[in-house]
């Protein structure tokens, strides 16, 4: 999956448009864990939006493989499992029947649905909790039928918008131990995070978003031997701090 | 595929519509139960009033000269028979008696005229007047039942002398109308509860309607925006046309319950308690409207329902979160009201370019059906304005689901 000058402006009207992200150009290969690491408001959330195909580049474009989200958005949607962040399902229903509702949204056969599920409630471990009202999961579990569901078609491209935010230590591990699977697997996968720790443990590449741009990408001992710094930490605070401020 | 891809989600919403114990309560079972409940309520307080009243000792002044009491005998004993304490009073005490009527003190205030004996010895015609006071529901009462019993004392006397001339008392009775127990109302259903009827039944359903559409709509769209939730299910193989007619379908399923089990209510309440409208319970039994009219009704009903859906839902998806969308419906469901009961007040007489406004011309014609007139290019007329504001709005609806600056507004 390759991101080429992605740029995003939102247009609010009258008022001033904001430019959330900022030529941005990355790539992610099969098994591979890419991380958007930046701040709040750095443009994280847009520019996952702008890879899944729920909005519109401004200029530069996404591609899977021989496809483009400018032209291709039904292809790239089924190539693509989508994951919003602080997302909260209807707690109403069970996450059995969800995964057979989006199951279906993704016009997949019943017996396609079945045989999926079954993967992924053993690789999640959701066998206890399946049939139950998603109102009665702790939050660990309902982010765990979360994953499943945004995974129902087993994409080959993962996108997750802060998959670990809110969880406790072992839950978030559980997410990134499953994550990391996924790449071994052949999967790509890119998530965004405001957590240097899940980075720098997940991530086997990543990029630093600041205010829509990207300021440094590599793997970590990369960045950090490029900015002569001995942690994630530092190297995020000297691009966050502006100049003046900056007394490293 | 398109429609498929429809019923996938439209089975989805309905699930979580119509077996929501707390949802359905709201959606089918409250409409169902509030006005029969409203109804007995207001019926048992009126039924209770008039058994209070009964029951209840009134009392009545009775002024008389000292001479006229032998011919005020019989008006004495009549007014005794009710349940009364009568006191006789002289003509001295009569402002006396007046004052205590307007304070309430006292519940009637008879007055035999003077020379009462002679006049009615010479047959000379004269007037008993009886004061009451209507601010006392008792007093009320008691007019009521003391003028009853006096015209009663009034053609017994005239019966009297004519039978001491030896004239047979059926001479008195030249004809009777309407004196025996048949029913005379040919009015093709009913009579006043009819009207009653087609003047309540629209607007319950245009209430209902509006109200559950509003519950389900509001969450359906703008609550799953609020949740996150909306945006993955735009992740995926179906077209967003069919996410909107699919949950547009739930919407109106809700709405179309909703009016179904208010009108269900509204015939039972009127049903059994009816007398609180006026009409009696068993004039309402009448009401029928037959296949035709149920069919009319029908085509006028289902197209409102997708309509008031449609706009909800286009509320629904401009909107950032339930609340806000609530806040957008407010005035809608404002205007819709006042349609409601501007149709109630002109009916029939509406002039004919108002067939052409939305939801007021659909409650002009239901209550036509309901009253037998209603005339069928009425009713496609209406039935053609309702889909075609209806395919507007799911015209717009789409359009707003295709448009990232109205799902992703902040
Ligand atoms: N729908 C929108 N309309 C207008 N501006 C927006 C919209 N969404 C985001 N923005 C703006 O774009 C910028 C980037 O926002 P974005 O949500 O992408 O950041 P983020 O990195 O995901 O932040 P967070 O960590 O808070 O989730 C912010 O300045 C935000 O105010
Ligand atoms: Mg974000």
């Amino acid at each position: 999956m390759r991101v080429e000058h992605l740029t995003k402006v939102y247009d609010s009207g009258s008022r001033s448009q904001v430019k959330a992200v900022d030529d941005v150009t990355f790539h992610c290969e099969p098994g591979e864990i890419f991380g958007l690491l930046g701040p709040n408001g750095a443009g994280k959330t847009t520019a996952l939006r702008c890879i899944s195909t729920l909005l519109k580049p401004t200029s530069g474009t996404v591609r899977v493989g021989e496809f483009n989200v400018l032209e291709h958005e039904k292809e790239i949607r089924a190539r693509i499992g989508f994951l919003t962040s602080e997302m909260k399902l209807d707690g109403f229903f069970t996450p059995d029947y969800l995964m057979g509702y989006f199951g279906r949204l993704n016009r997949m056969s019943r017996k396609e649905i079945e045989a999926r599920k079954e993967i992924l409630y053993d690789e999640l471990r959701m066998e206890e909790f399946i049939h139950r009202k998603i109102e009665k999961l702790s939050t660990g579990m309902k982010q765990k039928t979360a994953i499943a569901i945004s995974l129902v078609h087993d994409p080959e491209i993962i996108v997750f918008d802060e998959p670990t935010n809110g969880l406790d230590v072992i839950t978030s591990r559980a997410v990134t131990d499953f994550l990391g699977k996924q790449a071994r697997q052949g999967k790509t996968v890119v998530v965004s995070t405001h957590n240097m720790s899940v980075a720098e443990k997940l991530c086997d590449r990543f990029g630093i978003l600041v205010r829509g741009s990207i300021m440094d990408m590599g793997a970590l001992e990369e960045v950090l031997k490029r900015n002569s710094a001995d942690s994630l930490e530092d190297v995020f605070f000297g691009y966050i701090l502006p100049a003046g401020e900056d007394d490293r | 595929m398109m429609l498929e891809d429809c019923l996938v989600v439209l089975r989805k919403e309905l699930r979580r519509t119509f077996t929501d114990r707390r949802t359905l309560f709201f959606l089918v079972v409250l409409p169902l139960v509030m006005l029969p409940v409203i109804y007995s309520v207001m019926h048992g307080m009126g039924k209770a009033k008039m058994d209070k009243l009964a029951s209840t000792t009134f009392t009545v002044y009775v002024c008389v000269e000292k001479e006229d009491l032998d011919g005020a005998d019989p008006f004495i004993e009549a007014i005794s028979s009710l349940n009364a304490d009568l006191v006789i009073i002289d003509p001295v005490g009569l402002d006396e008696a007046v004052r205590r009527v307007e304070d309430g003190k006292v519940d009637l205030l008879v007055v035999l005229p003077g020379g009462l004996d002679r006049m009615l010895e010479t047959f000379e015609p004269f007037d008993v007047a009886v004061y009451y006071n209507s601010t006392s529901d008792l007093s009320m009462y008691a007019f009521g039942q003391v003028t009853g019993v006096l015209d009663d004392l009034s053609g017994g006397m005239a019966t009297d002398r004519l039978i001491d001339m030896g004239i047979p008392a059926e001479v008195m009775t030249v004809f009777t109308v309407n004196g025996t127990e048949r029913d005379y109302d040919l009015s093709p259903a009913g009579g006043t509860a009819v009207k009653v009827m087609a003047m309540l039944l629209p607007f319950f359903v245009l209430i209902y309607l509006f109200a559950n559409s509003m519950k389900v709509g509001l969450d359906i769209v703008a609550g799953e925006k609020e949740r996150g939730t909306l945006a993955i299910q735009l992740v995926n193989q179906v077209d967003r046309i069919a996410i909107v007619l699919g949950k547009m379908g739930a919407v109106m399923a809700a709405a179309v319950a909703g009016a179904v089990s208010s009108v269900t209510g509204l015939l039972i309440a009127t049903r059994y308690f009816g007398d609180v409208f006026g009409g009696s319970g068993t004039d309402v039994s009448k009401v029928s409207i037959g296949t035709v009219g149920i069919l009319q009704f029908a085509v006028v009903v289902v197209p409102l329902a997708v309509m008031i859906a449609g706009v909800i839902l286009v509320i629904s998806t401009y909107a950032r979160n339930e609340k806000e969308g609530q806040g957008m419906v407010m005035p809608v469901y404002i205007v819709v009201m006042i349609m409601g009961i501007a149709s109630m007040e002109v009916g029939d007489s509406a002039p004919p370019w108002m067939i052409l406004v939305p939801v007021f011309n659909s409650l002009v014609v239901m209550g036509n059906i309901l009253t037998g007139d209603a005339r069928w290019s009425d009713v496609l007329v209406v039935s053609f304005t309702s889909i075609l504001f209806s395919a507007l709005s799911v015209y717009l609806a789409l359009r707003m689901f295709r448009s990232e600056k109205v799902l992703f507004r902040i």
